[in-house]
């Protein structure tokens, strides 16, 4: 089973194609990063994944249903087993952390009770704990990111989107950062039998989360299964991102251009 | 996991509601709005009144008042909480939309319109029709200074201005303030939200045309009362 299948994508925006002919499959259970100059609409394909914009060719199926022409209330419901980091790390500025967690219960028929410890689980999850009063324009970028990643797991999704996680942070961050997708990626779907929640959820194929992440950070693509690299609006598959070498990726994002002439990526074994 | 009820608005849609009534528009500022209301009618009705006694009608400052409260009133509040809160409002969406945090709330299942613009709508119509009350009270008490001072004929003025009054005025004045409210709250917004805002000069367009757009509006709605509805009874 794929937790994403694209197929045929293509995005304008004016009269600049964005995305040509993106065909992307992720299996559930995988970790996936792209990788691409800036502009080249890594972000936009994220975007596009989510139904926050509309492709103006092409389908995306994820989880097997085609987001496109999902109405509201199955659109809601397959938003649900989605978390998304977005670059900005947005968070209501009027409202504190627990209340920016708690805009994902906004029609949930669970009692209050049940969704205060959610969220302290979430934050716990987080290391944010004691957070929950503090405005957004009280947090360090660090933390904020942290918040960012609560907020899109809060509903424990079965896919996690990031973009640029690590972006304008700190090593220590980072690292934390680094860490927590990581764990996110290969925890076990929980069993959310929590009181009010209802029954456990429906368990996906490999029993675990699929990641989908733009990002730069060689920390980041070494966890990938697999890496892409997005040029002039298309895919290419770089392969996994232990074996890449560091050196190669740092020559690819200088550059921004896959190297012409060559048969495939650099590999650590022969940079080594 | 969670499954949707029947929930026809958000939790925290009383919460919003309340939230947007006195976050723009907090105690200082209508105290300060009100003062300025209250100052203008003084002098509006201290011009008229001094034309009045040149020609001995100051017996007429009544149907002066009557003018004063019908149409006045209704625009200078429209005006004022279009120039405050419909702004605020509609500034406060587009910066949301340039830092994703609107995205952020789709991706939370949030109806946007629910969510965002509902609650500001809501506060929008009781705020107008609520200060309109209290503007007319403020004409009301102007129209009374200024017949002490100058020394008005006070049962002519009365009768003048009853002869005037219709309780359709009324009525019709709450109706016109709700709907000032109604394009006020829903359209500054709406077109902001609907727009494609990415950075801050795309908030700064978005801004500008959502309170042009509800200007003209909020006219051709004065117009539409004044002219084409006409009220019962009474010769414009």
């Amino acid at each position: 089973m794929n937790a994403i299948q694209a197929q045929g994508i293509i995005k304008f925006f004016g009269s600049q194609r964005v995305l040509n002919q993106v065909d992307l499959v992720v299996p559930v259970g995988k970790f996936v990063a792209i990788i691409g100059p800036g502009g080249c609409g890594k972000s936009t394909l994220l975007k596009i994944i989510t139904r926050l914009l509309l492709p103006d060719q092409g389908r995306i199926l994820v989880f097997e249903q085609d987001i496109g022409r999902l109405h509201h209330a199955r659109l809601s419901q397959c938003r649900r087993r989605m978390g998304i980091v977005f670059q900005q790390s947005p968070l209501l500025d009027q409202r504190d952390i627990a209340g920016n967690l708690r805009l994902n219960f906004e029609y949930a028929s669970v009692t209050a009770s049940a969704i205060n410890q959610r969220i302290a689980e979430t934050l716990a999850m987080v290391n944010l704990i004691g957070y929950e009063h503090k405005m957004p324009g009280q947090l360090s970028g660090g933390e904020r990111k942290r918040a960012a990643i609560a907020c899109a797991i809060v509903r424990r999704p079965d896919l996690m989107l990031y973009d640029e996680p690590t972006l304008s942070l700190d090593p220590h961050n980072k690292n934390l950062v680094v860490r927590l997708m990581n764990d996110l990626h290969h925890s076990a779907p929980h069993a959310y039998s929590a009181e009010g929640f209802g029954k456990a959820r429906v368990a996906t194929n490999t029993g675990q989360i699929t990641s989908l992440v733009v990002s730069h950070d060689l920390d980041i693509l070494s966890l990938a299964d697999s890496v892409l690299f997005l040029q002039d609006g298309r895919l290419h598959h770089l392969g996994k991102g232990q074996d890449l070498a560091p050196k190669y990726l740092r020559r690819l994002f200088a550059e921004s251009t896959l190297p012409a002439g060559k048969n495939g990526p650099e590999t650590r074994k022969e940079a080594t | 996991m969670t499954k949707r009820s029947f929930r026809f608005l958000p939790r925290s849609f009383w919460y919003d509601l309340t939230q947007a009534i006195w976050q723009p528009f907090g105690l200082s500022l209508l105290l300060v709005f009100s003062v300025c209301w209250f100052v203008a009618g003084f002098l509006y009705l201290t011009h008229s009144t001094l034309n009045l006694q040149a020609y001995g009608l100051t017996y007429l400052l009544g149907a002066y008042s009557i003018g004063l409260d019908r149409e006045m009133v209704p625009f200078l509040v429209a005006l004022t909480l279009l120039l405050t809160t419909g702004i605020s409002f509609s500034s406060e969406i587009a910066n949301m939309k340039a830092s994703e945090q609107v995205d952020l709330l789709e991706m939370a299942g949030l109806d946007t319109i629910d969510y965002l613009i509902l609650p500001r709508l809501g506060a929008v119509i009781i705020l107008t029709v609520g200060l309109t009350i209290i503007g007319w009270v403020f004409a009301f008490v102007d129209c009374y200074l200024i017949s002490i001072q100058m020394h008005v004929d006070m049962p002519g003025f009365l009768r003048t201005a009853h002869e005037f009054f219709r309780y359709s005025f009324v009525w019709l004045g709450l109706i016109k303030a709700a709907v000032n409210g109604l394009i006020i709250g829903l359209v500054p917004s709406l077109i902001v939200l609907l727009r494609k805002i990415n950075n801050s000069l795309d908030v700064r367009r978005a801004v500008i045309t959502a309170s042009a757009v509800s200007f003209i509006l909020l006219i051709l709605t004065f117009v539409f009362f004044a002219v084409i509805l006409r009220y019962p009874g009474v010769i414009l």
